[in-house]
């Protein structure tokens, strides 16, 4: 990556004996969708507040277009950052907050009203300008503060959990519409989410963060198909784990318990893992199992969970592990499983990773 | 049944007739008595004058301590609500235990009885020459009033979200100007009222003041105390009158001025 | 934070008044009252020796308990009334409860002294209906003392309550006389203890109160109601004796203090409880 726009080196924030956030190394190239996901108190946020300059790092640096950002205190950052619940003005009106970044910079009254009234046109809100924030809904709040964090043409843009306060559907036409937004304004965006789904639909690329530390970069796609750690595998979708220890292994491939499989971060034999594999990636039969399979497990059908276009078969192996198995609708009419009758499992090798177990 | 609801409903109905009688009958009798035509206290009273309001401005003793008192309370309860509202706000900010120790210093004048304070000001003030003075009056008025300033203003700030702080610098705002076009407008509301309340309650003080004051330098409860333990004239009831009017008035635009400020953004 | 920090600076005028106009001249007094005429506590040993001190102490207890009681007993009612009545009458008695209490304590008294005194309106409306011939000592005694304190002091008996009431849901009440409980059963064994706590936070800021009170006892009682304020005041206005009444003095204040720390204690119980 040439030159990155926001550059986090070894940055970390402890408190007293805790750590916030550990060692974090990340390059944002300019105009990316960076999300940070991770559940809460993982450092996500602490990571993200650094960067805004509300909370100051213990170790490590950040840097924005090559020049270190630490110095700098939070109002001449010139980041703009949509609150998690929105943090509005409440005394002043939609366009005295819209406004109120131009106003801190010295922007004639003139430009002011102009450069306002496109950001309110911009988030759909044109004609809302008189409106006190408590005068209008969740969702034109999370407009308002989007248009105030964007007024200013910020080159990064920081959002903590903007959608958290909205319900489902609205979430989801806002996760578009910030979309939208992203790509006609060309911004740099830093996202924080703890909502996996909505962090595989908006971006670029995901950070996961646990327990302070980021476990894993990369695009949703490799983070779904190749989680590099078992947290990263179980955080996001569903997976299956069989735990055991690695048999074989050529550094690219190995064996737990006798089935094959992909090793996603160096492990040596002898070492305790899980092999992962996603419930889509598995073929279920009532008889023999297809043959171009390369693993192979049976047990007996505990449950069949009916989910509209797909079906979850939840099949327990004889030492008691349950796995899931999901199926199209026309897919799962032809296997035709019931409860408490035996079933094959099968899954290909490249489907399934090798993880450390810890 | 026990009783009927009708007979609950009737005591409680005579209950409330009872308190309200007790709670402000007094009061509405000074009142009524301040306007009385008659030479000494009676009521009714047998017709209406404004005498005693004309015994009261035109009695220099009356007139004086009357400027006195505001000439004490005016400057005690701005700078009472400056450094009471200053306090409330860093009080505010710290975590520490420190800040409840501290916190519990600035509200003892408000905790301890009165008449300890007063000894105790009275004492160290008269070896520092503060004794009679105004600004003796002015510090120890402030000293009272400041707990309810800051207490007001600290109730305040608990409920003010302080991410508004955050987004304003985050907008560009140093951070002066945050506080002046966020904090400052949010608690402004209870920063008035504390104010009021100062005012209200460095009138109306009377325990610090008997013990500072000298017959030249005298807020005008001081001389409402001796006159009251002399005999009760009238005239008392008009000044009687004008206090509790004060304090009405300094309720009714704390009232007005919270229902304002409930309707407008913020609370 | 360096900007979270420099907030501190705020508190330095407000510390540096308190600290120097009032922490210091209190220090001033507790070291009078050990150090005058000789260093010891020949002061206190007077104070809880002499018979005269000894009754103004008891005077002090007994009308701030006698103010407890009755703010308790005309508290409850009201603040039960204000719960359960209409929003307009619930106003009226919230207006009629505070106003006194932001009514200068002069002219309360002032008040009381008109109505009351041998030449004030009731003995005036009786003699003159004939009930009486001589007119009745209604003030400068215990009674006037009393009445004038309870009407100050009753918003802090029947806040606490109203608070502690008006979150009691009437249902309580009613299952319990559903199962069985005659009212006045229900009354003690499942009302009365839901609004406890309403009262003894009340029954304490009262009693704390009243222990200092000044100008009321000093305007409408007589000279068998001296409490320990009004003492502080007369040792040292007439006689300038400070060392006693800065003992005095000591003595109020550790006494209201040990009742706060005592409050505190049994708020934290509370709270830890729940």
């Amino acid at each position: 990556m040439l030159d990155p726009l926001l550059k986090l080196s070894s940055l970390g924030k402890s408190y007293g004996l805790v750590d916030a956030a550990k060692d974090v190394n990340l390059d944002v190239a300019a105009g990316e969708f960076v999300t940070f996901l991770g559940p809460s108190g993982s450092g996500k946020t602490t990571t993200l507040m650094m960067v805004a300059g509300f909370t100051d790092p213990s170790e490590g640096s950040i840097q924005m277009d090559g020049k270190p950002l630490d110095p700098v205190p939070v109002w001449k950052r010139d980041i703009g950052m949509v609150f998690q619940h929105y943090a509005l003005f409440p005394h002043m009106t939609v366009a005295q907050n819209v406004a109120f970044p131009l106003e801190m910079r010295g922007v004639s009254k003139a430009d002011r009203r102009v450069k306002m009234e496109e950001a309110l046109a911009m988030v759909g809100l044109a004609g809302f300008d008189a409106r006190l924030p408590k005068e209008l809904s969740g969702g034109q709040q999370q407009r308002v503060a989007l248009a105030r964090a964007m007024v200013f043409r910020p080159r990064l843009l920081l959002m903590d959990e903007p959608l958290g306060a909205l319900d489902k559907k609205l979430r989801e036409h806002m996760q578009l519409e910030i979309m939208h937004l992203h790509k006609n304004m060309g911004t740099t965006v830093l996202y924080v989410t703890h909502d996996q789904e909505e962090a595989l639909v908006m971006s670029d690329r995901i950070a996961v963060f646990n327990n302070g530390r980021i476990e894993q970069i990369g695009t949703p796609r490799a983070l779904y198909e190749s989680p590099q750690t078992k947290f990263v595998a179980d955080f996001i979708g569903e997976t299956n784990f069989i735990a055991g220890q690695v048999e074989v292994t050529d550094g690219s491939s190995g064996q737990v318990r006798g089935l094959k499989g992909q090793i996603g971060a160096e492990l040596s034999p002898g070492a305790s893992a899980v092999l992962a594999f996603r419930p889509e990636r598995l073929r279920v039969a009532n008889g023999e199992a297809s043959a171009d399979v390369d693993n192979r497990l049976t047990g007996t059908v505990k449950e069949l969970i009916y989910l509209g276009q797909s079906r979850k078969a939840i099949v327990a192996l004889e030492d008691g592990t349950e796995l899931a198995a999901l199926e199209q609708a026309a897919q799962a009419e032809v296997t035709a499983l019931e409860i408490g009758s035996p079933a094959t499992l099968g899954f290909r090798a490249r489907d399934a990773r090798i993880l450390a177990d810890v | 049944m026990f009783f009927s609801a009708k007979f609950w409903g009737g005591l409680r109905g005579i209950i409330n007739s009872l308190l309200v009688i007790y709670m402000l009958a007094p009061l509405v009798i000074v009142l009524v008595i301040s306007f009385s035509s008659a030479l000494f206290l009676s009521f009714p009273p047998p017709g209406l004058s404004l005498q005693w309001y004309d015994k009261m401005f035109s009695n220099p003793t009356w007139t004086r301590t009357l400027i006195t008192s505001v000439q004490i309370l005016v400057p005690a309860a701005i700078l009472a609500t400056v450094l009471g509202t200053a306090a409330a706000l860093a009080l505010s900010r710290m975590e520490s235990r420190w800040a409840l120790f501290i916190r519990g210093v600035l509200m003892a004048p408000l905790i301890i009885p009165v008449i300890i304070t007063a000894a105790a000001i009275f004492g160290v003030f008269r070896i520092w020459g503060l004794y009679g003075t105004l600004y003796g009056l002015i510090i120890a008025h402030v000293i009272l009033t400041l707990p309810y300033v800051m207490s007001t203003v600290s109730a305040n700030l608990a409920v003010f979200d302080r991410r508004l702080e955050d987004a304003a610098a985050n907008c560009g705002a140093p951070p002066w100007a945050t506080f002046r076009r966020i904090t400052l407008p949010l608690i402004s509301p209870s920063v008035m009222s504390g104010m009021l309340f100062a005012m209200v309650i460095s009138f109306d003080e009377l325990v610090v003041s008997l013990f500072l004051s000298t017959p030249k330098i005298r807020p005008v409860t001081v001389q409402m105390w001796s006159n009251i333990r002399g005999d009760t004239d009238p005239t008392i009831a008009a000044i009687a009158t004008m206090l509790f009017l004060f304090s009405l008035l300094a309720l009714l635009i704390d009232g007005i001025a919270r229902r304002r400020s409930g309707r407008a953004p913020g609370f | 934070m360096s900007m979270r920090d420099r907030y501190i600076w705020l508190l330095i005028p407000a510390v540096a008044l308190i600290g120097v106009c009032f922490i210091y001249p209190v220090s001033w007094l507790l070291q009078r009252s050990v150090s005058e005429p000789v260093w010891g506590l020949q002061n206190y040993l007077t104070i809880f020796s002499k018979s005269i001190y000894l009754g103004v102490l008891w005077n002090t207890v007994a009308i701030a308990g006698a103010t407890t009681i009755l703010c308790a007993l005309i508290g409850f009612p009201v603040a039960y009334s204000m719960v359960h009545s209409r929003a307009w009458i619930r106003k009226l008695l919230i207006f009629s409860v505070l106003i006194p209490f932001w009514t200068s304590i002069l002219v309360r008294s002032f008040a009381w002294l008109v109505i009351l005194q041998r030449g004030g309106i009731i003995n005036d409306v009786l003699i003159g209906v004939g009930m009486i011939a001589e007119p009745l000592d209604l003030v400068y005694n215990r009674f006037g003392v009393l009445l004038g304190m309870v009407q100050v002091l009753l918003p802090f008996m029947v806040f606490p309550l109203f608070s502690v009431m008006a979150r009691i849901d009437d249902s309580y009440f009613r299952a319990a006389t559903n199962l069985g409980a005659n009212p006045i059963r229900a009354f003690y064994r499942v009302y009365l203890p839901l609004c406890l706590p309403g009262l003894v936070t009340g029954a304490m800021l009262v009693f704390i109160i009243a222990l200092g009170y000044f100008i009321t006892p000093a305007l409408l009682g007589g000279r068998g109601d001296i409490m320990i304020a009004q003492l502080i005041f007369e040792r040292i206005d007439e006689f300038g004796d400070w060392p006693l009444a800065s003992a005095l003095a000591i003595v109020l204040l550790v006494g209201t203090g040990l009742l706060f720390l005592i409050i505190n204690a049994v708020f934290k119980l509370r709270a830890g409880r729940i």
